[in-house]
């Protein structure tokens, strides 16, 4: 943490300064979590639009709910990702309640990436999304940096209920990468 | 640092697309709440008035109605310095007959009134004296020639200002005898009067000193009596404050006419007020009346129907 990030505003100062009309300080909120937050939904859905309109929806319930927002026992970014969470299973619900979800729709087309950058991520994706979702969720959210606790609160599980998830998504993505 | 946290590390991360950026940008400036107004708005009227509320009440109780010193009139303290000390004191009633000869209790309106009414009559005797000395001084400066002293003496001397002080006290005790049940205290104090009077209707204290028995003034008489229906009656005979002489005077009575039945009630306006019982008729009243005639040696004043207020 540098000198000046240790001075920067909390994420709740910032969220009580847009509650109280200072649209700056939601920017400041929005660029500190937007890309993080962008990622984890992507690499949950490995779909960029499906991602983005995700994404959009939790920043949205984020702005509508500023002013009822009371602190709680976890950290805004933990609230954050509740929310993210919360909309990703139901759009996965509605996935799975369509015809059909072929994984081959998952586009990878971003142009600025190199060759093998773009088969590293479609491979990661690839395997990702053969995971259960509850493996992949809590996979995804250890590698986006939170800590067990943490990801207990987000996805509502015990302590050895995410370690198992954890031990038996990265038994599956080993055996699926290394395959590959 | 397992394999799977490195891969993952190495897939790069992606920014945010700026068309969501936008999206939600603006949907947060549009529904930015409004600026919370500070405290300070909300209480500045209700302090604002509070304090215009205040800053009023201060000049309204300090332009109040003014005591009542009457400097203006009196002579300054220096200069009655020379004349005999008076102590606030009361000044006791002691001549009631020429109290009710002088003034009635119904003339007198109130005690401030009475104050009013002393110092304007002062003052027009202080200007009277004033005027005189003057013009003694101006014949006698003219006189003797001497113009210097003519114009720069309208101070009155010590014993004018001694003489406007008793007679001061001769108004006060004057005025204060025109209330029969009236107490009134008159204080002088370092050139200034100040008057409080205190008013104590107190019908016991001053029994003993008013022995008068003044008749009811109501215009009657036989011919009145016998004008009225025959119905139930009674007499209103006298009234003084002093009971005792009621009393008397009912005893008096009493032994003249067996029908005479003696009763006694205050009254606020006339102290005690001496009743006689009442009659089934007119005639038993007018034969009552009669005796009455003789045994007081005066008039019965009043014969009211026992159905009216008598009061």
């Amino acid at each position: 943490m540098g000198t000046f990030e240790k001075f920067a505003r909390s994420d709740v100062s910032l969220l009580r300064g847009y509650a109280k009309g200072d649209v700056t300080a939601f920017e400041k909120l929005y660029a500190r979590h937007k890309d993080a937050l962008y990622n984890y939904l992507f690499r949950s859905l490995g779909h960029y639009a499906a991602a983005e309109e995700i994404a959009q929806e939790v920043w949205m319930v984020v702005i509508d709910q500023t002013k009822t927002y009371q602190k709680r026992d976890a950290t805004f970014k933990t609230w954050l990702y509740t929310v993210g969470r919360n909309k990703l299973i139901d759009h996965q619900r509605k996935r799975a309640n369509q015809a059909h979800a072929d994984i081959d729709d998952v586009s990878i087309a971003d142009t600025s990436m190199s060759s093998d950058d773009r088969i590293l991520t479609q491979q990661l994706i690839a395997a990702l999304d053969q995971l259960p979702a509850e493996q992949r969720d809590t996979f995804v959210l250890q590698q986006e940096g939170f800590s067990q606790r943490e990801i207990c609160k987000i996805t509502g599980v015990g302590t050895e209920t995410v370690k198992s998830r954890l031990r038996y998504a990265r038994a599956t993505l080993k055996q699926r990468l290394g395959e590959s | 640092m397992s394999d799977l946290t490195e891969l993952y590390r190495r897939t790069p991360r992606l920014e945010s697309p700026e068309a969501l950026d936008n999206a939600v940008l603006a949907h947060a400036r549009l529904h930015a709440p409004e600026p919370a107004r500070s405290r300070w708005h909300i209480w500045a009227p209700a302090l604002s008035m509070a304090c215009v509320g205040i800053l009023g009440l201060s000049v309204v109780l300090r332009n109040g109605a003014p005591p009542l010193t009457g400097t203006d009139s009196m002579a300054p303290a220096a200069e009655v310095a020379d004349s005999p000390s008076i102590t606030p004191s009361v000044v006791s009633l002691e001549d009631t007959e020429s109290r009710e000869e002088s003034v009635t209790a119904d003339t007198v309106s109130s005690p401030l009134v009475v104050a009013d009414e002393k110092v304007a009559l002062i003052q027009e005797n202080a200007a009277t004296r004033r005027a005189t000395t003057e013009k003694a001084v101006a014949e006698t400066a003219s006189a003797e020639g001497a113009t210097a002293q003519k114009a720069t003496a309208p101070v009155p001397s010590d014993d004018t200002l001694a003489g406007v002080v008793q007679q001061k006290r001769k108004l006060s005790t004057t005025v204060d005898a025109a209330r029969p049940q009236a107490r009134t205290t008159l204080s002088f104090q370092a050139g200034e009067s100040r008057v409080a009077s205190d008013q104590m209707m107190s019908a016991d204290s001053d029994m003993a000193s008013n022995t008068s028995i003044q008749l009811s003034p109501e215009p009657t008489g036989h011919d009145w009596l016998l004008s009225q229906s025959d119905e139930h009656f009674t007499l209103k005979v006298a009234m003084s404050s002093n009971r005792s002489a009621l009393e008397k005077l009912a005893n008096e009575l009493s032994a003249a006419s067996v029908l005479f039945d003696p009763v006694f009630l205050h009254s606020e306006v006339h102290g005690w007020v001496l009743l006689s019982g009442s009659f089934n008729t007119r005639d038993t009243a007018v034969e009552l009346r009669n005796q009455l005639d003789v045994a007081a040696g005066a008039e019965v004043v009043s014969i009211k129907n026992i159905k009216s207020e008598l009061f």
